[in-house]
């Protein structure tokens, strides 16, 4: 008698071929671990679908088995995989194609498993960019990804999230029926407006975390490629001071992207020859874009007088001039030395900044000896979106060091669990972070959302366990 | 289970993030599309291990032994051309510390291609190559004794001795003998009395480093080295790809290094022609476009001896030419899927990449592809049989012999 994996394995063969399905330990293995130090989460079969339909058949077939489904799009995450083992791992990178891009609406469709900078490769040789331009792990990080976990990044500061330049999805419900949100519902429209034509269906998958389907095809927003930019540098000596400067340029919507870089960091790349940062508490790094000199000029002035009005000391733009013309490039993702690195990005209203993070150096306090003991460095970096500062408060530790990693997955708890206490809204939730979250939901909020979910996905066969559903 | 080979690298395998980068992260700052060849078009599977993330993970595993060598483990590490785009796009390779790259991916896939080597987890093909290698210093599975049979009928042999050796290797000598008699003729041209190593002349090793037999390679590095002094070589000059990045890079890794200067042949030749000891006189009037291949390009970054303006200069230099490039070049050239032992481990999946790369040159509109690599010249003129394309190929330097007198 066959057993289950090999019925499984040959009921997904049929859907996708035999070519794309694999229940290989060493493709299993390689598929058990996110970018996160969580411990291995091994899966029973590997699937590659290349379209909506085989991934609406697969998903049929996940509930015929009551096999579980774990979703997988550039597998960048920071949160560790859904609770639990076995079941199937979708990996969506070979959905990678665009669609659509039409220009009479201003939209783009894609597949969800194209990443965001092939995306902004194939519309930029079009002349255009989407407005929100992906996570700073676009490299890898894919459309899918980015809508499930609400991605800000890139063009956050002007633009905002990914939600705000989402015009509609396709999505595979938990049953395997289809559905497409947005104007897209009407099978008569472009899919080129969001609201209307009923409820806002799209937001209901906006953050969530894959639990109520598998996005397949997402539209968006786009403009024309701007041409002209330009960058600035600021150094302060208060964060305060520096925080209202950086509240007074986002009143304004001025720069595209805000970098606020701390001690540890400035000095970091002030060594590394980024000039006028090796000994300075903050800076603060702007990247303005535009259509003309003129505009970009005007609006870099605008945001001089601001920043320098708050105490802003204006050193040469080489961060910004560096960091900015090479999105996802960002570099601390591996520590000096080669250290690791774990963060959890988040959004506290700009003018409440200061006071929320000194939260960070108390929770640090009770693990100082530990930390210098097991080389544990902690370092910190932000970006604006729009209202709001998201925090990247990174841990470095060196892998090899496995007490040191188990310290590091305490110390970044302990962190999450204060930060969400201190009004800190987390958008990728992931397993760790995701059941913190959800702990923090109140008994009717949570009842809502178990509802939803039963109701969507009535064997709980997606994502399962994550924000504890 | 004793200790790996691939341990002497622990400390980078664990500085991978997995991040992910090493697939398909795309710049158009540089007109970077994709990563890993392996993934493009459905090349293969594409699954996690068929690129780098995948391959440092499992290799974690074997390391905190929770994962045993085993054959699927082999077949996935042997089926990748080991172009080094991964190594180029990670950005922890990409940053120095204490003077190397802080990642080194293909070195880390070739330690543990010799641990695979050493268990006994190379395929048949790969161990007849060996084999073969051993008895006759060739992997094609050739005579050694006809090794000098590339000297066209009519054309005087070289000599045995000459302070200007020319290495040939293994793939001009038995496949594309063109590329042979094209580099001796321009270089005779240029008035150098070039000699080739016969019968002396073995297998660079570059085969046996990249299947995982390092004992061998060595000893052919040895042998060659010691042959070409015999000769009296100053300089050795190479028209293949693979046997240049062998000496320059792997020779010394092995801990030989040649005492001898090292010349590409299109490098040399863009010499002669700025001494004016090379002239062209006619044109080749035809849209050429141009593949870098990866032995003389990303495997010579770290040293700074990539050769990717030469070639270009050459180009440029010869009347008539309408040159197109590809949209993926110089650092960000896509892999043509010969080398790192893919072509003879399996053949489909090298095919499919070149015919990638083929429909990639079609795309400008050139109707010749050149390159400066014999094992490229194969497997992208394969492709353009087998895709039924109406591209021409061409080494550039038999493009250069052509038109010098």
């Amino acid at each position: 008698m066959m057993s289950t994996t090999s019925a499984l394995v040959e009921a997904l063969s049929n859907i996708v071929g035999s070519r794309f399905v694999s229940d290989d330990i060493n493709v299993r293995l390689a598929y058990s671990r996110d970018a996160s130090p969580e411990p291995p989460r091994i899966c029973d079969v590997v699937v590659r679908p290349g379209s909506t339909e085989e991934v609406a058949e697969i998903v049929k077939v996940a509930n015929r088995f009551k096999t579980p489904i774990i979703i997988r799009g550039g597998g960048a995450n920071l949160v560790g995989l859904p609770p639990g083992s076995g079941g199937i791992t979708i990996d969506m990178t070979r959905m990678c194609n665009i669609v659509e891009i039409d220009e009479t609406s201003m939209t783009v469709t894609a597949q969800t498993g194209i990443n965001w900078s092939m995306l902004t490769y194939e519309l930029k040789k079009k002349g255009y960019r989407t407005p929100f331009y992906g996570p700073f792990s676009g490299g890898a990080a894919t459309l899918g990804g980015g809508i499930s976990n609400a991605s800000a990044g890139l063009g956050s500061a002007k633009y905002g999230t990914v939600a705000d330049i989402l015009v509609g999805l396709e999505v595979v419900l938990p049953t395997g029926d289809v559905i497409r949100t947005g104007s897209g519902a009407n099978p008569f429209a472009r899919k080129f407006a969001r609201w209307g034509f009923g409820p806002d269906m799209t937001g209901l998958f906006v953050g969530d975390q894959g639990i109520f389907g598998v996005k397949t095809e997402a539209t968006l927003k786009i403009m024309p490629w701007p041409d002209c930019w330009t960058f600035g540098s600021y150094t302060f000596q208060d964060l305060e001071k520096c925080c209202r400067a950086i509240y007074e340029v986002q009143l304004k919507h001025i720069p595209v992207n805000i970098i606020l870089l701390e001690p540890d960091f400035n000095r970091l790349f002030g060594k590394a020859g980024f000039r006028g940062l090796a000994d300075v508490p903050f800076s603060v790094h702007l990247h303005i874009e535009g259509y003309s000199k003129d505009e970009v000029d005007k609006l870099k002035a605008e945001a001089d007088e601001i920043m320098k009005k708050h105490g802003g000391n204006e050193v040469p733009p080489d961060f910004p001039s560096w960091n900015f013309t090479r999105p996802w490039e960002w570099p601390p993702r591996t520590g000096p030395l080669g250290q690791a690195w774990i963060t959890a990005c988040y959004k506290v209203p700009i003018l409440d900044y200061p006071a929320h993070r000194d939260m960070w150096y108390r929770v640090l306090d009770k693990y100082k000896d530990v930390m210098k003991e097991k080389k544990i460095d902690f370092y910190v970096a932000s970006l604006v979106v729009e209202n709001a500062l998201d925090p990247m408060n990174v841990l470095y530790w060196f892998d090899e060091d496995e007490e040191a990693r188990e310290w590091v997955r305490k110390i970044w708890r302990d962190l999450i669990i204060n930060e969400i206490r201190n009004g800190a809204i987390h958008y990728w939730l992931g397993k760790v972070i995701g059941e913190r979250v959800a702990q923090t939901y109140t008994g009717t909020y949570f009842d809502f959302l178990r509802t939803i979910k039963r109701a969507l996905d009535p064997n709980g066969i997606i994502n399962p366990g994550l924000l504890l559903l | 289970m004793s200790k790996l080979f691939v341990e002497q690298f622990k400390e980078e395998i664990y500085r991978c993030i997995r991040c992910g980068y090493c697939r398909d992260f795309s710049r158009y700052r540089d007109s970077a599309y994709r990563v890993c060849p392996l993934r493009e078009n459905d090349a293969t599977p594409g699954f996690e291990p068929y690129s780098a993330r995948g391959r440092l993970m499992l290799i974690r595993f074997v390391l905190e032994g929770k994962l045993q060598l085993n054959e699927k483990l082999a077949d996935l590490f042997y089926t990748c051309p080991t172009c080094r785009n991964c190594w180029d796009k990670c950005y922890v390779a990409q940053t120095r510390l204490k003077g190397k790259n802080m990642i080194n991916q293909v070195e880390i896939y070739e330690a543990f291609r010799h641990d695979l080597f050493k268990a006994g987890l190379i395929s048949p093909r790969h161990k007849q190559i060996l084999e073969w290698t051993v008895k006759e210093h060739n992997p094609y599975l050739e005579k050694h004794e006809d090794r000098i049979k590339w000297v066209p009928a009519g054309v005087e042999p070289p000599p045995t001795k000459s302070d200007v050796m020319y290495f040939v290797g293994c793939t001009s000598s038995y496949r594309q003998k063109n590329i042979a008699a094209a580099t001796l003729s321009l270089l005779r041209k240029a008035g150098i009395n070039v000699g080739v190593l016969y019968p002396d002349e073995w297998c660079c090793g570059s085969p046996m480093l990249r299947i995982g037999h390092r004992e061998l390679a060595k000893e052919l590095a040895e042998h060659n080295i010691a042959a070409l002094e015999k000769a009296g070589a100053k300089m050795v000059v190479f028209s293949c790809a693979g046997c240049y990045r062998a000496f320059k890079v792997d020779y010394p890794a092995l801990g030989i290094e040649p005492p001898f200067e090292l010349k590409h042949a299109i490098d040399l030749a863009l010499e002669l022609l700025d001494q004016g000891k090379l002239s062209i006189k006619k044109d080749f009037k035809a849209k050429v476009t141009l593949h870098d291949p990866c032995h003389t390009g990303r495997h010579l970054v770290h040293i700074k001896a990539e050769l990717y303006d030469q070639p270009r200069e050459v180009i440029k230099r010869i009347p008539g030419i309408e040159f197109v490039e590809m949209e993926r070049i110089r650092r960000n050239s896509w892999c043509c899927g010969a080398g790192g032992g893919l072509r003879s481990y399996n053949a489909d999946i090298s095919l499919a990449l070149a015919k990638n790369r083929v429909k990639e040159a079609e795309r400008t509109g050139a109707d010749v592809l050149t390159s400066i690599c014999p094992f490229c010249y194969r497997n992208l003129s394969d492709a353009i049989k087998l895709s039924g394309s109406n591209m021409k190929m061409y080494d550039l330097v038999e493009i250069l012999d052509m038109v010098t007198e």
